[in-house]
């Protein structure tokens, strides 16, 4: 499996996990979409892992109250 | 009103809308399948916000008159001021197509802002003021649906950013590929030209080699399009491809036109007595017919359409082969807020009417009426360089525009010997008293000026 068969596999792996059809007079062709797609899925991550990391964060950091020396 | 009303040929796809023109107006029709989107573009103030800008082409609703033009049909007509010259992606200069491909994504990134987003990215719906870009499609605008694709994504990289990496990566003038395919270059094409140590770069990886790898992997397996309608981009990725692009490509220039911004200021800032005599006689006829449009063919970097501007001309657009002088032209006309457009032609081969029905892009002559011209320095190029007999290329420049100013260098003069230097000299007709004969066969020359020894020029008037 070479490397451009794993990047299309992510991406249509991604592009089956979600649903909304596309409106356009313009055929956006496959490669495209499936680009698209692979980039959706880690804009989807990244702020997934930002809150999730965020959310870790806040287990460990206490806030630090206000007014303190 | 009674003007015939004539479809623009170029406006066809989108069965959203047509353009028409009825005499000096330019009218556009919104069908009843557009309506929706156009009404809703226009009724949130995001056209008219636009419009107030200068990013989108001014419009105002005429839909009342419609009758009056035959377009009773349409459920909305607007009108829109004329462009003084329509240009093609293949005409631009790479920093005019640069400043297309960043106005195109600067309004991708506003609309999204206010809920809207573009319906294509096809770099024909980008045209100059001056060198300022202006979208002119207003049916293109609708709303976002949120998780959306971008269904221009493809068309955008084909029309805009390929052009401009081959450009920059390879030094290769997309022009001549552009104006054949005339979709622009697609990146499964691109992909094969660009060497294996310019490929990580995070743009070409992803909007040329990943996506062309991609198109060519699903039409191998001919899953076909269909499959992957149901696609969905959050809106953050959408973001940031359009920022990712916009960042990228500001950042693009072409290795071989860096030198020519080092000459730039010591070349405009060069005069002589003969110089000058050529300034003054332009002034002199461009003052006398105070044109609308002065078409300056030969511009080279633009002192002479600087000149014809000082003198009334109200716009010009500058043609040359050079694009190194192309890019100091955009630069005087971009700092100085010039109506000036310094376009790319080959003037033995301009470019040709062609598309659906051979008139979807029009071809360079007939494209607009210029009132007057300039061809200073030129008229040995083709008559020499490109063997066009002396008749032939005086009738052609002649025919530009009604009157003009054409300057003959002689046989002896520096620049027409460098044309020969490399060849026989097979021109027994190129001679300036031939020229001034053939000259005056087809106009009325108003005056001559001998600004050295071995140039002439020549104001002619067929009128």
């Amino acid at each position: 499996m070479n490397g451009k068969t794993v990047v299309s596999l992510i991406g249509t792996l991604a592009m089956l996990s979600v649903a909304a059809p596309a409106w356009a007079y313009l055929d956006p062709a496959t490669g495209s979409i499936i680009l698209q797609a692979v980039i959706g899925a880690i804009a989807g991550a990244t702020l997934f892992m930002r809150t999730q990391l965020f959310r870790i964060k806040s287990l460990f950091v206490r806030s630090k109250p206000s007014g303190d020396e | 009103m009674s003007a015939a009303t004539v479809v623009e040929p170029g406006s066809f796809r989108d069965p959203g809308g047509r353009v028409f023109k009825a005499g000096e107006a330019i009218l556009r029709t919104v069908t009843d399948a557009a309506a929706a989107n156009f009404n809703a573009a226009n009724d949130s103030g995001v056209l008219r916000k636009l419009a107030d800008s200068g990013k989108l082409v001014d419009f105002a609703d005429v839909t009342g008159r419609a009758g009056e033009f035959g377009l009773e049909t349409a459920k909305v007509v607007l009108s829109h001021p004329r462009i003084p010259f329509i240009s093609y992606p293949y005409e631009w200069s790479f920093s005019l197509h640069k400043a297309a491909a960043l106005a195109h994504l600067d309004l991708q990134i506003g609309l999204l802002g206010d809920g809207f987003t573009l319906s294509d990215a096809t770099a024909y719906n980008v045209q100059f003021e001056g060198v300022k870009p202006v979208f002119i499609d207003h049916l293109s605008i609708r709303p976002y649906r949120d998780g959306e694709i971008w269904a221009g994504h493809r068309q955008f990289c084909m029309q805009f950013l390929n052009p401009l990496l081959m450009w920059s990566m390879l030094d290769l003038q997309p022009s001549a590929w552009f104006r054949g395919s005339l979709e622009g270059i697609a990146p499964e094409d691109l992909a094969k030209l660009i060497p294996l140590r310019k490929r990580f770069n995070l743009t070409v990886l992803t909007h040329v080699i990943a996506q062309a790898a991609m198109q060519k992997r699903s039409v191998n397996t001919s899953t076909g399009s269909q499959k992957y309608r149901q696609a969905k981009l959050p809106r953050n990725g959408f973001e940031g491809m359009l920022h990712g692009l916009r960042s990228a490509i500001a950042k693009l220039e072409v290795p071989s036109h860096r030198t020519v911004w080092g000459d730039y200021a010591h070349n405009t800032s060069y005069s002589s007595p003969e110089i000058e005599a050529k300034h003054r006689f332009v002034k002199e006829m461009v003052g006398a017919v105070k044109p609308d449009l002065l078409y300056d063919i030969g511009c080279n970097s633009g002192d002479y359409s600087l000149s014809a501007l000082d003198a009334g001309a109200k716009s010009v657009v500058g043609f040359d082969f050079d694009q190194a002088a192309l890019e100091v032209a955009y630069r005087r006309a971009k700092d100085g807020n010039l109506p000036y457009l310094p376009l790319w032609l080959d003037a033995a081969n301009p470019s040709p009417s062609q598309g659906w029905g051979q008139a979807e892009r029009m071809g360079f002559s007939g494209r607009a009426a210029p009132q007057a011209l300039l061809a200073l320095a030129f008229i040995h190029h083709i008559a020499i360089g490109r063997n066009v007999p002396l008749d032939m290329a005086t009738d052609w420049l002649v025919s530009q525009a009604p009157t003009g100013v054409i300057e003959f260098p002689h046989k002896a003069d520096p620049m027409v010997q460098t044309l020969l230097a490399q060849r026989d000299d097979i021109f027994p007709d190129y001679d300036k008293d031939v020229f001034a004969r053939l000259l005056g066969e087809r106009a009325r020359i108003v005056k001559q000026v001998d600004v050295l020894p071995t140039r002439t020029l020549f104001w002619y008037d067929r009128g």
